[in-house]
C-alpha cells in the first residue's frame, strides 16, 4: 500500500467534519497554519497509511479571510497526492462552484457528493455519472454520516488521475488568462493560470507579489479587453461564468421535486426568527445552558473533583504516601501542586457538561441563527449575538467561556469577547463580593447588581474602545452568512469536538499552569524566618515581601497595606484564594467571607467604604486565575495580544478602582479633593475619549452603491 | 436633471423575487464573497425572512438560504 496525502475541502455546512471523523476515527492531531488562528487538523486512516489534511471549510479562495488564504496556499503549494472535495448533495449547486475553483488547480481531485441519503429523502436525484463526465473527475456518492460509499471513496482516490481542464469562460476571457499567464515564471500551466485569473480580478495578495510594471500594464489592458466585449467587469465576469457552468451542470444532472409546502427547517424558522419570540427563545436557551453547566450538574461535578477528588481523596493518598518525608515536599505536592494543579483540573467536568451542549447547539445550526437575529445589536460594539454565550457562561466559570470563544468565525470578535469575557464576576469572585458586602454595606442591596452592572459596563466600554484599534480590524469575510438546514448532530461529531476542547484545556493545566502554581506556591511559602532561609508563615515569606514593596501601587485605591497586595496576588492562583489569604494575614485563620471578626478587621484595613470597593473592583476585573489566563493564552494564539489583554485587563482594573475610590469616595465625602481626584478625573476623561474616538473609516471595505 | 431610481436587493418585499442586475462595489472584499456566494447576474433571488428587528435579511437563490446585512444589500441592483 502506497502513503498518499489527502487533502479534503468543502464548505462549511458540507459534512466535511463528519466525513474527516469517519475517516480517522480517533486519529486526530490539531495543531496551527503557522502565523495564522486557523486549526490546521491532520488525521491519518489507519488500514490505509494515508494521512488526511483536513483544511477550513470554506466557501471559494478568494484572498480575502486567513482561512481561505491558508487552503490556497496549501493547494498551491502542492504538497498532498490527491484533493477531496466534499459537496453537499441537498445543496449542490453552492459547493460546485468551490468544486470549480479546485479543479482549475490541475490536480488529483475526487468529488465526495456527500449526505446522499438526505438526498434521496427529498427525493432528489443526482445522474452521478453525467456529473463526472461534465467535471471530468471521479464522482463518488457518500453519506459520511451512516458511512455509506467510503469504499468506493477509498477506491477513486487509489485510482485518481490528473483531470482535464474545463473551459468555463467565454474566448476573451480565456484569452486573457493564458496571456498573463504566459508572462508568470513557474512551471505547472494550471496553477499560473489559477495566479493570472486571481491578478486579473485585483487579487490583493498577488499584485503586491506580482508587482513588476510590464504585467501591470497588461493586465490593464486585458481588464479593459475584457469588460469592453462582455460590458462586464472581470470579477464579475468569472463568478457569473463559473456559476453558469455550475447551472448547466445542475440542469442536466440533477432532478429536484417541485416544491411541496415549507421544509422543516423553514417551519422551525418560522418560530425561532419570529419577530416576537426569537429573542425570549434565545433567552431561554441560553438560560437553560447556565443552568445545566453553572447551576447545577456542571457545578456539582466541579465542586465533587474539588472537593473529594483533590480536596481528599489526593490530598490524603500523597500524604499517606509522603508520610516522614521532609515538610517541605509534602507542603510542595498537598497545597503547592495538588492544591493549584487540581482547582485548575477541577473545571473540566464543568467544561465537558457546557461544551456537549454548545457543540450540539453549533452543530444542529442553531447559532447561525443566534448571530442572525441578534447581528443589529451586537454589531455596534463590534460583537455578534454569539459572543453572547461565552459571557453568561462566565458568570460561572471563565475557562469554558473562554475555551468555547474558539468556535467565534470573526477574528475581531473573537478577540473583544476572549479579552472582555473575565469582567464577567465568575462564581469564584463571588465571595470576595460577599466579604466587601456584608463588611461594609450589610443592609444594602445594591453592591452585586451594581457590579454586575458595572461588569456590562466594563464589557461594552472595552468592546467599543477595542473594535476601533487596528489589531481588532483584521479583515475578515463580511457577514455574508448561509444559514444551513438544521439536523440533529451526529452523538460522535460532538464528543469528539468536546473531547478535543478538554484535552487542550488538561494538557495546559499539566505545563504552564502546573510551573506557575510551584513558583507562587515556593514564593509564599519560603522566606527568611528566624532560623534564616526556609519554610515559613505566609507573613513572613517572600511573596509578603514582595507585596510590601509593591503595596504603594495600591495608594491611590484607598488599600496600601501589603496584605492586600499579597491578597491580589494569590487571587492569580485561584480567586477563592483572596478571602482566605486575606483572613489568614490579618491573623484570623480559616473564616466564612462574612464573619463578623472578618468584617471588623476589614474595617481596619480598609479606612472607607470607597477603599473597600475599589478593592473590590481591581480584584473582580483584573487579570484572571492561571486556569483562565492559560486558556486565553491559547485562544488568542499570539503572545503579543495575550500580552496585551493582560495589561489592558490590569489597567482597566486600576481606573475602575481609582474612579471609584477618588470620584466615588469624594462625592460620599469619604475622600478629600487632591492629586488624587484630578488623576481620576484624568483617567475617566481619557476612558470617555477613547470611546468616543471616531473610527477612522475602513476605505476598501465598503464603497457606496453607484448611483445611475 | 433626472434620476433613474435603482432598485436594491434591499427594498424588496417579504416574499418577493428579483433577478440581480449587477453587484456594484468594485474591487471590494464584500463585493467578491456576495459573488463567490452566487449572488451573480441574472440569478433569481427571493427576500424570505427578516430577522426580529428588520435587519439583516435572509435570501433564498440557487435553493439555499443566505443571509447578509441591509447595508451590504444594497450594493446589489435588482430588476
Amino acid at each position: 500500500m502506497t502513503k498518499k496525502t489527502i487533502a479534503l475541502l468543502g464548505n462549511q455546512n458540507s459534512g466535511k467534519t463528519t466525513l474527516f471523523n469517519a475517516l480517522t476515527g480517533a486519529n486526530q492531531y490539531v495543531g496551527n497554519w503557522p502565523g495564522v488562528t486557523v486549526d490546521r487538523v491532520v488525521g491519518t486512516i489507519s488500514k490505509k497509511d494515508w494521512s488526511v489534511v483536513d483544511l477550513p471549510g470554506l466557501y471559494s479562495l478568494s484572498p480575502y479571510s486567513a482561512e481561505e488564504i491558508v487552503s490556497r496556499n496549501y493547494l498551491i503549494k502542492g504538497a498532498y497526492d490527491v484533493v477531496v472535495n466534499v459537496v453537499d448533495a441537498t445543496h449542490l449547486e453552492r459547493g460546485l462552484s468551490l468544486t470549480l475553483e479546485l479543479l482549475s488547480f490541475g490536480e488529483k481531485t475526487v468529488v465526495a457528493l456527500n449526505m446522499m441519503d438526505k438526498a434521496k429523502e427529498q427525493n432528489i436525484e443526482i445522474d452521478v455519472k453525467a456529473l463526472e463526465n461534465k467535471l471530468g473527475c471521479p464522482v463518488v456518492a457518500i453519506s459520511a454520516a451512516t458511512g455509506d460509499g467510503i469504499d468506493a471513496l477509498y477506491e477513486a482516490i487509489e485510482n485518481a488521475s490528473t483531470p482535464k481542464k474545463l473551459n468555463l469562460y467565454p474566448k476573451v476571457m480565456e484569452d486573457a488568462i493564458t496571456t498573463i499567464a504566459d508572462k508568470l515564471s513557474g512551471d505547472k500551466q494550471s496553477i499560473k493560470e489559477f495566479i493570472a485569473t486571481a491578478l486579473l480580478q485585483r487579487d490583493k495578495l498577488y499584485v503586491k507579489e506580482f508587482n513588476n510594471e510590464n504585467l501591470q500594464i497588461e493586465l490593464v489592458a486585458q481588464r479593459a479587453n475584457v469588460e469592453r466585449e462582455l460590458d462586464d467587469d472581470v470579477e464579475s465576469v468569472i463568478a457569473t461564468y463559473r456559476y453558469k457552468f455550475v447551472d448547466s451542470l445542475v440542469k442536466e444532472a440533477v432532478k429536484r421535486p417541485s416544491k411541496v409546502g415549507k421544509t422543516l427547517t423553514n417551519r422551525i424558522d418560522d418560530v425561532v426568527t419570529n419577530t416576537y419570540l426569537a429573542i425570549p427563545i434565545f433567552l431561554v436557551v441560553v438560560y437553560v445552558v447556565y443552568y445545566l453547566a453553572v447551576s447545577t450538574i456542571g457545578t456539582w461535578a466541579t465542586d465533587y473533583a474539588n472537593d473529594v477528588v483533590f480536596g481528599e481523596w489526593a490530598t490524603n493518598a500523597a500524604a499517606s504516601l509522603l508520610e516522614g518525608s521532609p515538610q517541605w515536599l509534602s507542603g510542595l505536592v498537598i497545597d503547592g501542586i495538588i492544591g493549584g494543579v487540581g482547582a485548575v483540573l477541577g473545571f473540566v467536568p464543568q467544561m465537558i457538561v457546557f461544551f456537549l451542549m454548545l457543540a450540539f447547539l453549533e452543530q444542529c445550526g442553531y447559532m447561525t441563527r443566534v448571530a442572525f437575529v441578534l447581528d443589529r445589536i451586537f454589531r455596534h460594539f463590534g460583537l455578534s449575538g454569539r459572543c453572547l454565550i461565552p459571557m453568561v457562561v462566565a458568570s460561572g466559570c471563565g475557562v469554558p467561556a473562554l475555551m468555547n470563544a474558539k468556535s467565534i468565525d470573526n477574528i475581531n470578535e473573537r478577540r473583544i469577547t476572549l479579552i472582555t469575557t473575565t469582567f464577567v464576576p465568575c462564581s469564584a469572585k463571588l465571595p470576595i463580593l460577599a466579604m466587601i458586602a456584608a463588611a461594609f454595606f450589610p443592609e444594602s442591596t445594591f453592591v452585586a447588581p451594581g457590579v454586575y452592572l458595572l461588569a456590562i459596563i466594563s464589557i461594552f466600554a472595552t468592546a467599543f474602545i477595542l473594535k476601533k484599534q487596528a489589531a481588532f480590524r483584521e479583515d475578515v469575510s463580511p457577514f455574508v452568512m448561509e444559514l444551513p438546514d438544521y439536523h440533529l448532530p451526529k452523538l460522535s461529531n460532538v464528543l469528539m469536538s468536546t473531547y478535543e476542547r478538554c484535552l487542550h484545556f488538561i494538557k495546559k493545566a499539566g505545563t504552564i499552569i502546573f510551573s506557575t502554581v510551584v513558583v507562587i506556591w515556593f514564593l509564599s511559602s519560603f522566606g527568611f524566618g528566624e532560623e534564616g532561609f526556609g519554610m515559613v508563615e505566609v507573613s513572613d515569606s517572600m511573596l509578603a515581601a514582595f507585596g510590601t514593596a509593591v503595596a504603594f501601587i495600591f495608594a491611590p485605591l484607598g488599600f496600601a497595606s501589603w496584605q492586600c497586595a499579597v491578597a491580589i496576588i494569590t487571587g492569580l492562583l485561584a480567586k477563592e484564594n483572596v478571602v482566605g489569604t486575606l483572613a489568614v494575614l490579618l491573623g484570623l485563620g480559616e473564616v466564612a467571607e462574612d464573619d463578623v471578626s472578618l468584617g471588623a478587621a476589614l474595617h481596619g484595613e480598609f479606612s472607607t467604604d470607597a477603599a473597600a470597593l475599589a478593592f473590590l473592583a481591581f480584584n473582580l476585573f483584573s487579570t484572571p486565575c492561571i486556569a483562565a489566563l492559560g486558556a486565553m493564552r491559547r485562544q488568542l494564539a499570539s503572545g503579543k495580544m495575550f500580552a496585551f489583554a493582560c495589561v489592558y485587563m490590569l489597567v482597566w482594573a486600576y481606573a475602575m478602582g481609582i474612579i471609584i475610590y477618588q470620584l466615588g469616595g469624594l462625592i460620599a465625602g469619604q475622600v478629600a479633593f487632591g492629586p488624587g481626584t484630578i488623576a481620576a478625573i484624568a483617567v475617566l476623561a481619557v476612558i470617555l475619549y477613547f470611546i468616543f474616538k471616531k473610527e477612522k473609516a475602513k476605505s476598501n471595505l465598503r464603497i457606496e452603491a453607484r448611483s445611475i | 436633471m433626472w434620476q433613474i431610481f435603482m432598485k436594491t436587493l434591499d427594498l424588496l418585499k417579504l416574499g418577493e423575487t428579483a433577478k440581480i442586475k449587477a453587484v456594484h462595489g468594485e474591487n471590494t472584499s464584500l463585493r467578491r464573497r456576495l459573488l463567490d456566494m452566487g449572488l451573480t447576474k441574472d440569478t433569481m433571488v427571493t427576500l424570505t425572512r427578516k430577522a426580529p428587528l428588520g435587519d439583516p435579511i435572509e435570501l433564498n437563490l440557487r435553493d439555499y438560504s443566505l443571509t447578509i446585512r441591509k447595508d451590504d444589500a444594497k450594493l446589489v441592483e435588482v430588476v
